[in-house]
């Protein structure tokens, strides 16, 4: 019983890390650009494709995990620059329309390059086995996703917190007048916060795709989870998409434990009533008086 | 024409009939700021009534909770004898409390009879089948308030533009034009001469006369002139509390209020 | 046709400046809804396939426009209307499956049944704005689809199946009327046909009433809306359940035609491709709409075998976005009025685009 607990709990907690990577991307791109990225999961999955054929090609998951995310920035880049740059300041339904596009093409490049079969990323050498934790044997790579992921959301969280870069991206979210006038190139900033979050997704596809497997229906899959972790957690806050994950996470988890096929009821009933009770998320911006 | 109005019978302009509005102990606080601290006006049945006061002193806060837009902390508000504290907004409009915006808040894309009709259509409509299943331009009565409320603000001339081309001027007019489509007996205007040219400013002062002949009108105001000029009562708002009330001659000698405004670098 | 008379009918004259598509775009549309209804007999004789196609074209026709009500009408972005349509088309399913094949009890119940999920999702969701609405819409109708998906009034009425869980239910027959069925795909077609021109009729009339006036004020403005004395939250959840009765009848049409009803119908994706057949076509226009939906049907049978057409479809979307914004309706529409300008409105639009991404 205490058994499954610690595992459930780690298991939560370490799938909820993985899922604050792609939701920190999603809601830093919504705070600052104002768009809603339905890309974001497709990215994710490219990610996981990139560092299959890395992985496979040069026979190295941590040339993978060094590389593929690099290769999804570049295609980040292509995106905002050639399709979301011109749309900036019209209405962000565009940009669900646009980004809809991109994932659907997206998806559709690579079953055509790939196939529709899954693939499977290697876990290096170093990491398999289980590690005994006293109470439970855990999967050594698990571990490690656990701890890299937390290691990453620790680093942006202080970056944005601490850095002079967290006060001009914050201050560009609020007023892009203002940042102008402080002679920082506002369009480079959004380049740079968009391929920033493509990024982090596409180093979460390889995290996850050496675990789970790589699938063209990996991004779908998962962007609705993390929109919802993004919206409970209050469009734009990048503190209540992490608190968010970790909810979700946990909750999926231990729900596995209770009811399985319920869990995805319990995910999205939770979005319903923190909408209701809040209706603009846990930590998002409330309506000034 | 009265015979559809919710509101009831229209009051004669300066009928002595005591208080149309009038709150006792009005406080509103939003979290530990106190914007409007025990607050008791009277705001006399007829004639204009200016409201003045520092910026931050709570004008548009008392504005907001005569309207509905927010309930008051504590305290209670009347209208023609009912409470009105915590009452939706459009029930109050259609028990005839009626604002207008300083920014022009109205619905740009259509033109400014629709804007004006789509408010006196508020009057005549509600969810019977006909509200669903007949052609909006078959129900008279609105279109003919619409079309005497623009007429009466000087907006004929341009009833089928698109409200989003008109003029600064005749934005503003439209503004009190979908106001008075209501046919309110309370009108509240928040800076109706704001940003405006001389020309302009004295056109709009005519207007809020004659609107004053038949409705009881409360402005927020800054520019002195204007108060002193027309208003039949000021009220004088500081830091959320109500300094004094009177006519305008007993505030301008209040020796209270030239300190805190009039004296204090208040606005031109 | 009935349907076409409403159509022109429309006539009270547009005093307000206001009117809902002007007399010659009613009688366009009045000719193009006569052009399909001699289009199925012919594309039938051609090869009986195309009238497969051309009925579920019409029914996300019909879908898009109980959408394009709500979001370009009432600016409600629903992310949820697979749930009402999904909802029709399970009501159908089960009702013919089990109870009667005749139309007249089965489409009522499947517009029914839309009316009141939306009403309850609607109610729920209206105090929430903007892309909070849009999410809780989906995540009731996701609720939604979990519930069907595991066959959860099975497991409470503790009944062997009730929504056939993960495989859905199938073999549903087709309608029948007054002793006629509905079996020939011709006939089928042209019941909905009428249907889909019914629809169109009652939402153009709702769309032109006192209440579609407020609604759209909604959509302007709505906090001033409020302030002009209409009780927004109501008219908000009212317009939902009404676009919720069309989606229903949109399922309760596509679910005995396909034979089958599956919870891919509530999924999220559907919800999804609707507000992009919505955008494609140019919202608000209510008949833009319906063409971005046939049109997206159309082309996802026809790419369908092509490898490569959901990176056709995707690059479509992304340059219409950039290039023609207010969707296909906007396009024609600036054609109509300036076609000697397009060219150059072309010419202007690539310049743009240049200017912006060196920007």
């Amino acid at each position: 019983m205490i058994e499954s607990i610690v595992r459930a709990t780690l298991l939560g907690v370490q799938s909820g890390m993985i899922l604050a990577l792609i939701a920190a991307g999603l809601t830093l791109i919504f705070g600052m650009l104002d768009v809603i990225n339905f890309a974001h999961g497709a990215l994710y999955m490219l990610g996981a494709y990139f560092g299959s054929v890395i992985a496979a090609e040069l026979g190295s998951f941590w040339l993978a995990l060094l590389i593929a995310p690099l290769l999804v920035g570049v295609v980040g880049i292509a995106i905002e620059v050639f399709s979301l740059r011109p749309l900036y300041g019209r209405n962000p339904l565009y940009h669900i329309l646009l980004t809809f596009g991109f994932a659907i093409m997206i998806q559709g490049a690579v079953v055509q390059i790939w196939g529709g079969q899954a693939r499977q990323i290697a876990q290096p050498a170093l990491l398999t086995g289980t590690l005994s934790l006293g109470v439970v044997d855990y999967p050594v790579y698990r571990l490690f996703v656990l701890a890299i992921s937390t290691a990453l959301i620790g680093g942006v969280w202080l970056a944005i917190d601490r850095s002079n870069l967290g006060i001009i991206m914050r201050a560009s979210a609020h007023d892009t007048e203002m940042v102008d006038a402080l002679g920082i190139d506002v369009s480079k900033v959004f380049t740079g916060v968009f391929v920033f979050g493509a990024v982090l997704a596409g180093l979460a596809g390889v995290l996850l795709g050496a675990s789970r497997s790589v699938n063209p229906g990996m991004g779908m899959g998962i962007i609705i989870e993390a929109f919802v972790i993004v919206v409970i957690g209050g469009l734009g806050s990048f503190r209540g998409a992490v608190f968010a994950a970790l909810l979700i996470g946990l909750v999926t988890s231990y729900g596995a434990l209770i009811a399985p096929t319920l869990t995805d009821l319990a995910l999205f009933g939770l979005m319903a009533i923190v909408l209701m009770v809040k209706p603009n998320g846990l930590f998002g911006a409330t309506e000034a008086a | 024409m009265s015979g559809n109005t919710i509101g009831g019978p229209e009051t004669d302009g300066d009928a002595p009939s005591g208080a149309i509005l009038s709150t006792e102990g009005l406080t509103k606080q939003f979290g530990p700021l106190t914007a409007l601290d025990d607050v008791s006006i009277e705001i006399p049945d007829g004639g204009i009534t200016a409201i003045i006061g520092p910026n931050g002193a709570g004008k548009t806060t008392l504005f907001n909770t005569f309207t509905g837009k927010h309930a008051p902390t504590e305290g209670r508000i009347e209208f023609d004898g009912q409470r009105i504290g915590g009452v939706e907004p459009y029930e109050i409009v259609r028990r005839g409390i009626v604002r207008s915006f300083q920014i022009t808040n109205f619905f740009s894309s259509l033109t400014a009879l629709e804007n004006v009709r789509l408010a006196a259509q508020a009057r005549y409509t509600g969810f019977g089948p006909a509200d669903f299943l007949t052609h909006h331009a078959s129900h008279e009565e609105p279109i003919a308030d619409a079309e005497r409320v623009l007429e009466r603000v000087g907006l004929d001339g341009v009833a089928t533009e698109t409200a989003s081309s008109l003029a600064y001027g005749q934005r503003r007019h439209l503004e009190v034009a979908i106001a008075l489509a209501s046919e309110p007996r309370l009108l509240l205007m928040d800076e109706p001469t704001a940003g405006m040219s001389p020309e302009e400013t004295n056109e709009t002062v005519e207007l809020i006369e004659d609107i004053a002949s038949d409705t009881t009108v409360v402005i927020i105001e800054h520019d002195m002139d204007i108060v002193m000029d027309i208003s039949d009562q000021i009220a004088v708002l500081n830091e959320g509390k109500l300094l004094t009330q009177g006519t305008p001659s007993e505030v301008q000698s209040d020796e209270r209020v030239q300190e805190a405004y009039l004296r204090g670098g208040g606005h031109e | 046709m009935m349907p076409v008379f409403e159509l022109l009918r429309d006539d009270d004259e547009a005093r307000t400046g206001n009117q809902i598509l002007s007399r010659p775009g009613r009688i366009l549309l009045a000719v193009g809804i006569l052009g399909l209804a001699a289009a199925g007999p012919i594309a039938g004789s051609i090869q009986p396939f195309w009238v497969n196609l051309l009925v579920r074209m019409l029914a996300f026709a019909l879908l898009a426009l109980s959408l394009d009500f709500v979001f370009g009408y009432a600016g409600l972005l629903s992310f949820g209307h697979a749930a009402m349509y999904g909802a029709g088309g399970y009501t159908a399913a089960l009702l013919v499956g089990q109870v009667t094949p005749n139309a007249l009890v089965v489409l009522p119940a499947s517009v029914l049944v839309g009316v009141v999920v939306a009403a309850l999702i609607g109610w729920l969701s209206v105090r929430a704005r903007g892309i909070y609405f849009a999410m809780l819409t989906l995540a009731f109708a996701q609720l939604l689809y979990v519930v069907v998906f595991t066959d959860l009034p099975a497991t409470i009425a503790g009944a062997e199946t009730v929504t056939g869980g993960d495989n859905g239910l199938y073999g549903i027959g087709s309608y029948e009327l007054a002793g006629v069925g509905f079996g020939d795909p011709l006939a089928y077609y042209f019941l909905t046909l009428a249907l889909v021109a019914l629809s169109l009729a009652g939402l153009i009339r709702l769309a032109n009433s006192p209440f579609g006036r407020v609604i759209q004020g909604v959509r302007e403005n709505e906090d001033r809306i409020e302030f002009i004395g209409y009780n927004v939250q109501r008219y908000k959840v009212i317009a939902f359940a009404i676009s919720g009765g069309f989606a229903g009848l949109a399922g309760g049409l596509y679910v005995p035609f396909q034979s089958v009803a599956n919870p891919g119908l509530l999924h999220w994706t559907v919800s999804g491709e609707l507000v992009v057949m919505v955008l494609l076509g140019g919202m608000g226009t209510l008949w833009g709409p319906m063409v971005g939906a046939g049109l997206v049907v159309f082309l996802e049978d026809r790419l369908g075998g092509v490898a490569s057409w959901e990176v056709i479809l995707g690059t479509l979307f992304v340059l219409v976005v950039i290039f023609a914004p207010r969707g296909i309706a906007g396009a024609l529409i600036s054609l109509r009025d300036d076609p000697s300008g397009a060219v150059d409105s072309v010419k202007e639009a690539l310049k743009n685009y240049v200017r912006e991404v060196r920007d």
